[in-house]
């Protein structure tokens, strides 16, 4: 979820690959195939779902759970309440692991998996250029998207959560002789992810790759940081102002919800095509031709990252506070700046750090547009992949996922520090 | 012992606070008691440790003469103990709907299914509820929710029910008139109920027995009148202030 | 808000102020590897003072890269110079009328067939295609020494191919479409089959093959034979054709963009690199480039026995470009036609690692017009129709 899935696939390579750690013609001939390509994309979305229902279940109200304690089984109250009542989340998580994966376009060209996004930009460029042909092939993703859309819209019509934490400390479910093994799956699971950044890393550390690393980096750091900041500040910015009126006003704003949802999951080479063909005129030059672009198209796609969680949060926040500051006197920019966002302060900064995160991580649609002389971190190691030295690639990967680790960190000490205070 | 649910010198302990601090109570069959007490004062931990949602630090519950809990363990599960509960937000499950609710609960015991029906069309007929069967919790009232809980806490025909502040944030009329209709399944049930509530009143009208807890000890037991007539605590004593300025103002 | 849309301006304003300034920078875009381009373009940056502001294509994104964005932003052209890793790229933009002629002063030295006589493009850095042996493996015998060795009964069983889908392999095997006619081009390939020459997934591959001693022989690019040697592999290189048609060279190719933001510094650029001193230090460095200026190419003729391989004879070359130019590609038969995004892929010297996996199939030839007709018409086909080739897609002859 953190990083771009061709880190681990490179990592996946060095460790499977024929001259991998392990490797083996039948390990390489596995990774090399569609199953190697949901084998990598499995693991590297994986995260992405439990994080969802993680925190759809810490959300939810203990007592759902303690009053069907009091009938049934603990297996039972996991299967029948908690996962069905969390289900929104689980659901969502599953759409979104679909939306990414089928924008996916560095593991399946890295492992020579013909996805049809790849054959559609295939179509799109190189020897043989038809635009009109490759969005005739774009349309169908383009309904896949809609009908991704569509089924959001359904899970969510049936969604009355009251979301709120007693503070009491919840007992685990006790779960007998089944602990072990889910024990074991989950150690397992963390492992199989960590396990190829841990071979990019040894790749690096063995070929000296940290040594050249310098050499290589460029301005790709700051690059990165500044326009993922850039474009979380302005989501988060307006994520507040237009959650908060979704969650208000409620009118129009299923449009804009479903506008920036299709955007997220439409694949993100379309997006970059099409951004290209929007910013593309010597009156937008200044965008297009600095790393403005970058910031652009981070906060088209992932808009839906910084409305979606604000809608929830102030949804679920009392008017009453507000209304309160109305009768004060207080018109709307300070209602929204001294009374809403403060008292979502938590929710703010988690939206930016998320978005931060996945600016960080997207390849696929940057690598399309990103402006000279300004590659993100993720496209320049993309990019130095095909014949770079093996072990300053592995270094680059291992500098992105430090920077990733480091930003998420930093978040979350700053996250836990605001809960604390 | 022929209590259905008792407390023996039950101490709780949450992180460093002190939450019960050797509390004993018994409830006989058939029985309505009545804990009063003010916010905070570990009502909703009591009802927590009898069910055996928290372990006791030390102390023992025991359920129909079983030993239940002892300090640091549950030994009979919470689905084990046959109590139904009512909580103070109701907790109904967003996802199923009013019959989905009573389905899961009864699904839960060794019963017919072909039983199912009867059994649930009988409790709603008593709670009021025939015709909502198919509704989700987000479609029903304020009032007809309350009523989906009791019906939830009673399908399973526990021993005993325990109600967690059911009635808070209602309006005196439909409190009234859900008081009515606990005592009244309660009674063609002959379930015995712990009722748990900050509101004199509400505990007046639906119990004879009342225990009022301070600071997690029981600090006073007996009617209503007999607590206003003796209140030895700062509770009760506050309690009857206000109702002398109440009868003094009209 | 207010504050907060403060910061967002100027953090915007701090970007867009940040890549603006003009006159002090060019913008080029490039396919030939970023490993090897951009000290290339440290070193023009540190001489000249000019900025070089670059969009690097890779392996995996050639067939929807750079070329595809140059023609998307047609109507306002962001680049100034194009260097492409190939000789065919160039030739698509300039039917698009994409490109500014420029006959740099440093081109003066490159022979006429690697260059187009109006400056349109200019080839340099060239790589050769050529016969990589394992000299344990051939035991004292004759070292093959033509292409066409490779469908020698003699060889059976012993040579080794990259996959013509991909990579250079498909430009050389365009090469030999355009220089035998289709049906003679056609009748080698069958024979190769019948040769059972290995097809392997990637030059890297070949060499990997002929290396660790699994086949005598295979065709390979320059970069991946030298870098067997430099892993100390019992390999010798052998220029194919030298007595017959001559051997293919690939010159990677620069063109100056047609409307550019910077054409005086993309001037400078082209100039930088057709310098001799860039063309000796790609030589040198991994991409084991040929010099294609004539003192380069000829004098390297004459070093052979260093097996440094920076020495092509290239007197008898076919004239690679034209030949090139012609795009006929083959396919696997079961391959998808839509797999020319991966017949694009130029396959890289450690590919072979990991493409191993590439299926094997019948091969089977076709030219792109077919391959578009099969594309719009579903890929359905099991057999593909060859068509004939395309007179436009040809590249004018140089005079």
């Amino acid at each position: 979820m953190f990083l771009p899935p061709f880190l681990p696939a490179l990592g996946w390579f060095q460790l499977l690959g024929r001259q991998g750690l392990v490797g083996s013609e039948a390990g390489a001939s596995f990774l090399f195939g569609p199953g190697g390509d949901v084998f990598v994309l499995t693991l590297a979305f994986t995260p992405v779902v439990t994080t969802l229902t993680a925190l759809a279940l810490q959300g939810m109200d203990p007592s759902y759970e303690e009053a069907a304690r009091t009938v049934a089984r603990p297996w039972r109250v996991a299967t029948r309440i908690l996962l069905p009542a969390a289900w929104p989340a689980s659901a969502l998580g599953g759409i979104v692991v679909f939306a990414l994966a089928f924008s996916e376009l560095g593991v399946p060209m890295f492992l020579r998996v013909r996805v049809y996004p790849v054959a559609v930009f295939a179509r799109l460029g190189g020897v043989d250029y038809a635009p009109g042909e490759a969005f005739a092939l774009v349309l169908p993703l383009l309904a896949v998207a809609l009908g991704l859309l569509l089924a959001e819209r359904w899970l969510g019509k049936r969604r009355p959560f009251t979301v709120r934490g007693l503070g009491l400390s919840r007992e685990p479910i006790p779960l007998g002789v089944w602990r072990n093994l889910a024990t074991g799956i989950v150690w397992t699971i963390t492992f199989l992810g960590l396990l190829p950044l841990g071979a990019l890393f040894h790749r690096a550390l063995v070929g000296r790759g940290f040594l050249l690393v310098g050499q290589w980096l460029g301005s790709s750091i700051s690059d990165s940081l500044v326009t993922a900041a850039a474009a979380a500040t302005f989501l988060t910015g307006t994520g507040l102002v237009l959650g908060h009126a979704t969650a208000r006003l409620r009118r129009g704003a299923g449009a804009l919800d479903g506008l920036a949802l299709l955007a997220f999951v439409t694949p993100a080479t379309a997006l970059g095509v099409g951004l290209i063909q929007v910013w593309n005129h010597a009156a937008a030059s200044a965008v297009y031709g600095s790393a403005a672009i970058l910031v652009v198209g981070y906060a088209a796609r992932y808009s839906i990252l910084g409305l979606r969680p604000l809608t929830v949060a102030v949804g679920q926040g009392p008017p009453s506070l507000e209304e309160a500051a109305a009768v004060a006197g207080a018109g709307y920019f300070r209602r929204l700046l001294r009374v809403v966002a403060p008292v979502h302060i938590r929710a703010l900064a988690a939206t930016w750090l998320m978005i931060v995160v996945f600016c960080l991580r997207d390849l696929e649609m940057s690598v399309l547009y990103y402006p000279a002389g300004t590659e993100p971190l993720a496209v320049r190691i993309f990019t130095l992949e095909a014949n770079g030295p093996e072990p300053v690639v592995a270094a680059l990967a291992c500098t992105l996922s430090a920077l990733t680790g480091v930003v998420v960190g930093i978040g979350l000490l700053v996250l836990r520090a605001r809960q604390s205070s | 012992m022929n209590a259905l649910l008792s407390l023996e010198n039950v101490h709780l302990q949450l992180g460093r606070r002190e939450i019960l601090r050797g509390i004993s109570l018994a409830l006989a069959p058939g029985e309505v008691l009545g804990i009063l007490g003010p916010s905070g004062a570990g009502k909703s931990c009591a009802v927590r440790v009898a069910l055996g949602l928290l372990q006791p630090t030390t102390g023992t519950v025991h359920v129909a003469g079983r030993l239940a809990s002892r300090g640091g363990d549950v030994l009979l599960p919470p689905e084990e103990r046959g109590l139904g509960v009512v909580f103070q937000d109701l907790a109904l499950w967003p996802h199923l709907t009013v019959r989905g609710h009573l389905e899961f609960c009864l699904s839960a015991q060794a019963r017919p299914r072909r039983t199912w029906g009867d059994a649930i069309g009988e409790l709603l007929g008593q709670v009021g509820l025939r015709g909502k069967e198919e509704r989700f919790p987000a479609e029903l009232s304020g009032g007809e929710r309350q009523r989906v809980a009791i019906a939830r806490a009673l399908i399973t025909s526990p021993r005993a029910v325990l109600l967690d502040e059911p009635l808070s944030n209602l309006d005196v009329a439909l409190k009234e008139e859900l008081l009515d209709l606990f005592g009244a399944v309660l009674g063609e049930r002959g379930a015995a109920a712990l009722f748990v509530t900050h509101d004199a009143r509400e505990a007046a009208l639906l119990a004879r027995r009342l225990l009022v807890l301070e600071e997690g000890r029981i600090v006073q037991e007996g009617t209503f009148a007999e607590l206003t007539a003796h209140p030895t605590s700062q509770f009760v004593q506050r309690l009857v202030a206000s109702l002398e300025r109440v009868a003094v103002r009209s | 808000m207010n504050r907060r849309l403060v910061v967002i301006a100027m953090a915007l304003a701090a970007l867009a102020g940040g890549c603006g300034e003009g006159s002090r920078e060019v913008v080029v875009y490039t396919s030939v590897d970023q490993v090897f381009s951009e000290p290339v373009f440290k070193e023009f940056e540190r001489q000249s003072g000019v900025r070089v502001q670059a969009v690097f294509d890779t392996e995996e994104t050639k067939s929807t890269g750079v070329l595809n964005r140059l023609i998307a932003e047609a109507k306002n052209p962001r680049a100034d110079v194009f260097w492409s890793g190939d000789p065919v790229r160039p030739f698509l933009l300039i039917r698009r009328g994409l490109v500014e002629p420029y006959r740099s002063p440093n081109a003066a030295g490159i022979p006429a067939q690697f260059k187009a006589s109006d400056g349109a493009w200019t080839g340099f850095a060239a790589r050769a295609r050529v016969l990589l042996i394992n000299r344990n493996r051939l035991a004292g015998r004759n070292a093959p020494q033509s292409v066409q060795d490779l469908a020698d009964a003699r060889w059976k069983g012993e040579g080794a191919l990259a996959n013509p889908l991909f990579g250079t392999t498909t430009m050389h095997a365009a090469a030999l479409f355009s220089l035998l006619g289709d049906n003679e081009a056609k009748t080698f390939f069958r024979a190769l089959k019948a040769n059972q020459v290995r097809i392997a997934s990637s030059n890297g591959e070949v060499k990997r093959l002929v290396a660790a001693g699994e086949v005598t022989f295979g065709l390979a690019d320059t970069d991946d034979a030298n870098e067997a040697l430099h892993e100390g592999a019992p390999v010798d290189i052998v220029y194919p054709d030298q007595e017959g048609t001559g051997t293919l060279v690939m010159p990677t190719a620069v063109v100056l963009m047609k409307g550019g933001p910077h054409p005086e510094n993309g001037k400078k650029l082209v100039d930088f690199l057709l310098s001799s001193a860039v063309e000796g230090k790609m030589a040198q460095s991994a991409a084991h480039r040929h010099p294609a200026h004539a003192g380069g190419l000829r004098a390297g003729r004459r070093d052979d026995g260093t097996r440094s391989a920076l020495s092509p004879g290239v007197d008898g070359t076919l004239d690679a470009i034209a030949l090139a130019g012609a795009c006929s590609v083959f396919l696997c038969r079961r391959a998808p036609a839509w797999g020319l995004g991966a017949a694009d892929r130029r396959t890289s010297d450690r590919g072979g690692l990991r493409g191993a996996e590439q299926r094997r199939g019948s091969l089977q030839c076709l030219d792109l017009g077919a391959l578009r007709t099969l594309a719009s018409a579903g890929f359905r086909r099991d057999r593909y129709r060859i068509t004939p080739r395309c007179a436009a897609r040809i590249p004018p002859r140089e005079e």
